[in-house]
């Protein structure tokens, strides 16, 4: 039975890539923080993934990477325990797991990140009723395991599934979606030459460095085609293969498609925060992800003092972006224990 | 022949309420059509009975209001029955005293005036007395009325209607037609000294300080003035109702019915509303509108009459039937509304190409999903897991093409344009040759019963599953979960198809429903008839309507319409399942639960 | 050189002069969420209508805004109130308030 310490000058909620990455940058400042992952293992979302945009970097390598160097140092970590509350105590917190355990932290570290739409809100997509129907999620999985499965003819991939959308209950944009779904399409070809790949977007949001010229290699190199438009209803013919109702915006035109695999891209949402005490006061924007004090000038730190928010926790954002992010969120709490 | 110039107010409005009424109910039932079921010999005669008896229930005893709230119910009915009892019985008592075989109305009415002593009488004990006793339990209820303008909470309203122009007029005359009659009889019975238990004492307080005699006179004359004013009022005002409701009540049991094209008949309707308010706590739109809410019934009936209406009020009702349900008069609050919808837009000019290909359905049985049911795939296919499960087989009538119903474009008062669809429609069904139609849609369902003249049995998806239970055709295991279920408002107000629904549940799940009878029957807030309402406005009905519903006790929400599932999958709030669905996932064949449709396990192993 | 240039014909090219665009300002003014269209053709894609013969809302919508109105009644003449461009819309525009509103004033 492994010993833990009961009070930290950090308790980090969440061992994705920002939490490890949060306490990596706390340990080279010498603060002693604990991180609390409520999965068996550590990494958060990124052990689902396969290759990483824009340069399809391999996800498990930024994981080992990461991993070993917090087993390096000997970094304290308890895994498979989920946070049951935050009670608040004078001027620390109180932290206690489904483990049993209780913690006392002078600073807590945000860092669950996202969980992603459920798209059997969007029953006519399909999902749930046909088995051709999945999700980008569920696509890097058989991307990563080359599990031995049917080969497509065409594959359909749509955008925006629970984001945009006032009637999935998400008005926000998810951010990463677009460059995904160019980044799976390329991926699909690779291991489907001879499939159809098509895209069906409103917009195509390549912001970051080597999007737009992903986009571009997506389409001159790999042929894969993109239609602005959206998809209404799916149905299913007795092979198993899908009928998609389609509006080709641009031409202004309806559109049938037979598909053999449909793939939503479905949006990240807010992650249910922990169980906070009455007094403790955690803001959260109208898009339901935590609330910055200040996104210019405290961008890490919550309406609550000493609760700190790293990753994607505060809005969708990229590996490197949440990395980065994390770091800061460390300074963040560097510059507050300083003044205690 | 008694007479004397201070009845003039009364006599003149007496006989311009009866002309200007009368004239309008003559030209108005001129424009009626004939009865939808028209009676025969025996059963007028007993229509006419039962209307006699609902007049005298309803106009002046006010039952449906008592039911509602003691307070209001008293406050009514002392004041309409009152009043009543004091005309008739007036009148035995006018005849006890005078040796005229007829006279004139205003006699009975200013009685004590013209017979001051009446001691000699027969029966004068026992009529001072009742007239008198019958007065004091009108006062009470106007005491009532001015106590319901300051504090309405005790009669149980939130909201009540505000007065304006004529309508203050003919209320504050009617206030004071009571009082101003015990003042002239206690007057004239401190004079003649005269009086029973309740004019002797006032007639004393009153005569202990002021020159009675002198101003007796004067009080007959503000008494009739009072009564005159309110008859030359009524036309125009709420009270016009009175006399409406009474016609309408003998209309109604006569077989005539309002329908959404106005006629005749909507006149009465209209001006039976006597926007007494009890509408406006059961609309829904009270949650859209800060203020004053301008589209429940009392006050747009107002607006209309006053010529101020709007737009959005208008077309923002979701016709969904509580006002309806809540109107102690049983105006037909929904066609009035499509009726002035259709008089108040300009027509469509709609132009479909459609071609009518006429088909045979492989089965007795057609299925019909409507435009929503696009929208809810699940449902279909859970229909399909049914039917298949008991060994039927559904002809899916629109599963390729399909078009309308027709209901969207009749609720928006296009009526003649839906007409259009309905006629292609109909022709298709027909071409079949199905015996039934069963449809999961209960906005497709109204529209089918009510205006497409089908020659087939027409019925909902939920009763069509109560009937494969009962016919042991198919098996249902209940898996003991709470679930709530929420009444869509085309079948449960529109259609009375409450308990199907019910039965189908309980033999799947274990019901709960919200004992409070304020959150029964709740619209979605998703209604086709709201067409100027938002997404933004309709999710704050849905959400209400949601917790209100499930009220804590269960987060699965069951419903039979596939708007309203759509409308609620949106407020995220409750898990949404259509009734078809529940069954689904719960039939048994040969002891064991179905292998369910196959479902795509998800891998992601993080669920947030 | 004057009188020198080319005639262009009026239907290739929009004027933009929206303060005289008067259909498109009582749209507006009547129903502000038309301003959220960004032309994604959800409504179009689920359109009841549009399965029998040429109609599409995001066009509509287009034909507003440019005020190009008379291409407006040809479409708008196969829809049939149906509701569901507005059941799918993202934004929440209140499709079926704007096709009563266009059958008020075209």
């Amino acid at each position: 039975m492994r010993q833990y310490d009961t009070k930290y000058q950090t308790v980090i909620i969440g061992g994705g890539i920002a939490g490890m990455t949060a306490a990596l940058q706390l340990y080279k400042f010498g603060i002693k923080s604990l991180i609390i992952e409520k999965e068996d293992k550590l990494g958060g979302h990124l052990i689902k993934w396969y290759k990483l945009f824009p340069g399809f970097v391999n996800a498990d390598e930024v994981v080992s990477n990461v991993v070993s160097e917090l087993i390096d140092k000997r970094m304290q970590v308890i895994t498979g325990a989920e946070v049951t509350s935050i009670d608040s105590i004078y001027d620390n917190y109180i932290i206690r797991t489904s483990s049993g355990h209780s913690f006392e932290a002078e600073s807590v570290l945000l860092a669950h990140g996202f969980k992603t739409f459920d798209p059997t809100k969007k029953e006519e997509y399909g999902y749930g009723l046909y088995s051709n129907v999945k999700t980008s999620v569920e696509i890097e999985n058989i991307l990563k395991e080359h599990s031995n499965i049917t080969i497509p003819k065409r594959v359909g991939l749509i955008h925006c599934v629970g984001s945009r959308d006032e009637k999935a209950g998400n008005l926000h944009c998810s951010k990463l979606c677009c460059v995904s779904a160019v980044k799976q399409s390329i991926e699909l070809k690779e291991r489907f030459p001879d499939a159809e790949i098509i895209c069906f977007y409103i917009d195509l949001r390549m912001f970051d460095n080597g999007f737009e010229e992903l986009y571009m290699e997506a389409q001159i190199e790999h042929g894969i085609k993109f239609i602005r438009g959206r998809l209404s209803e799916c149905s299913q013919n007795i092979d198993g293969s899908l009928v998609l109702k389609v509006q080709d915006t641009l031409t202004g035109l309806p559109m049938n498609v037979n598909v053999d695999w449909l793939i939503l891209m479905v949006g990240k949402e807010a992650a249910k925060l922990p169980k906070f005490d009455k007094s403790i006061d955690v803001k959260l924007a109208p898009n339901k992800f935590v609330a910055p004090e200040n996104i210019f000038y405290n961008p890490n730190q919550t309406s609550q003092p000493g609760i700190f928010c790293g990753g994607t926790v505060s809005g969708p954002k990229t590996i490197h972006e949440s990395a980065a992010d994390a770091k800061a969120a460390a300074m963040s709490i560097i510059d507050y224990l300083n003044r205690k | 022949m008694p007479f004397d110039p201070f009845v003039i107010p009364f006599s003149v409005g007496l006989l311009f309420v009866l002309v200007v009424m009368g004239y309008k109910y003559v030209s108005w039932i001129r424009q009626m059509p004939k009865p939808q079921t028209p009676l025969k010999g025996f059963q007028r005669i007993k229509a006419l009975w039962h209307a006699t008896v609902e007049v005298f229930m309803e106009s002046l005893l006010h039952r449906k209001i008592f039911k509602q709230n003691v307070m209001l119910g008293f406050m009514h009915s002392s004041i309409a029955f009152g009043w009543f009892l004091l005309i008739v019985l007036g009148h035995f008592e006018a005849k006890s005293v005078s040796d005229n075989a007829f006279n004139p109305p205003y006699f009975s009415i200013f009685l004590y005036f013209f017979v001051p002593e009446r001691s000699m009488f027969k029966g004068h004990a026992f009529f001072s007395f009742a007239m008198e006793f019958i007065l004091a339990l009108i006062l009470s209820g106007v005491f009532l009325a001015y106590l319901k303008r300051l504090t309405k909470r005790i009669f149980g309203m939130k909201r009540t209607s505000k007065m304006r122009g004529i309508d203050k007029v003919a209320l504050y005359s009617l206030w004071l037609i009571f009082p101003l009659r015990l003042v002239a009889e206690s007057f004239n019975a401190y004079v003649h000294d005269s009086g029973s238990f309740l004019s002797g004492p006032v007639g004393q307080f009153f005569g202990s300080f002021l020159p009675v005699a002198n101003l007796e006179y004067s009080m007959w004359w503000a008494y009739s003035l009072s009564l005159g004013v309110f008859f030359i009022a009524l036309p125009w005002s709420r009270y016009s109702h009175i006399p409406t409701e009474m016609v309408l009540i003998y209309l109604r049991r006569l077989g005539y019915r309002s329908c959404s094209k106005p006629t005749g008949y909507t006149m009465f309707d209209l001006y039976s509303c006597s926007r007494c308010g009890i509408c406006i706590d059961s609309c829904q739109m009270n949650i859209v509108y800060r203020g004053r809410n301008e589209t429940v019934t009392a006050h747009y009936i107002y607006d209309v009459r006053a010529g101020h209406e709007n737009d959005f009020a208008l077309f923002s009702c979701l016709a969904c039937g509580r006002c309806e349900d809540a109107c102690p008069v049983g105006v037909k609050t929904v066609d009035l509304r499509i009726g002035n919808r259709y008089e108040n837009t300009k027509e469509f000019g709609l132009n479909h190409k459609i071609q009518v290909t006429n088909g045979v359905a492989n089965s007795n049985i057609g299925y019909f999903s409507g435009c929503m049911g696009k929208l809810t795939p699940t449902v279909i296919d859970s229909m399909k897991t049914i039917s298949n499960a008991a060994g039927d087989t559904l002809f899916h009538i629109d599963e390729e093409k399909g078009i309308c119903c027709g209901r969207p474009l009749l609720l928006a008062g296009q009526l003649k344009q839906s007409e259009k669809i309905i006629e292609k429609n109909k022709q298709r069904i027909e071409s079949l040759g199905i015996q039934t139609l069963v449809t999961s849609c209960p906005i497709c369902l109204r529209t089918f019963k009510n205006d497409y003249n089908l020659n087939i049995e027409v019925i909902h998806h939920s009763e069509y599953i109560e009937r494969l239970i009962a016919n042991k055709k198919l098996v249902v295991n209940n898996s003991k979960s709470v679930v709530a279920y929420h009444d869509p408002c085309d079948l449960a107000h529109g259609l009375e198809i409450k308990q199907a629904p019910r039965n189908v549940i309980n033999s799947a799940a274990v019901l709960y429903e919200n004992p409070d009878s304020k959150s029964q029957g709740l619209c979605c807030g998703g209604g086709l008839a709201g067409v100027s309402l938002n997404s933004q406005q309709k999710l704050s009905i849905a959400f209400d309507a949601v917790q209100q519903i499930t009220n804590g006790e269960t987060d699965t929400l069951v419903t039979s319409c596939p708007l309203c599932k759509k409308t609620f999958a949106q407020t995220r709030m409750a898990n949404v399942k259509d009734i078809a669905e529940l069954v689904a996932e719960n039939i048994l064949t040969d002891g064991k639960e179905t292998q369910k449709s196959q479902k795509y396990t998800v891998l992601e192993t993080i669920n947030g | 050189m004057s009188g020198f240039g080319f005639n262009i014909s009026k239907s290739s090219t929009i004027e933009y002069k929206p303060e005289d665009f008067q259909l498109a300002n009582i749209i507006e003014e009547n129903e502000p969420t038309s301003r959220l269209c960004i032309s994604c053709g959800s409504c179009s894609a689920t359109c009841t209508g549009s399965e029998f013969a040429k109609l599409r809302m995001h066009y509509i919508h287009l034909y507003v805004k440019r005020n190009l109105t008379d291409k407006i009644r040809e479409e708008l003449q196969n829809c049939m109130f149906c509701g569901k461009c507005q059941l799918v819309c993202p934004r929440g525009v209140n499709n079926r308030n704007i096709i009563r509103l266009l059958w008020e004033n075209i």
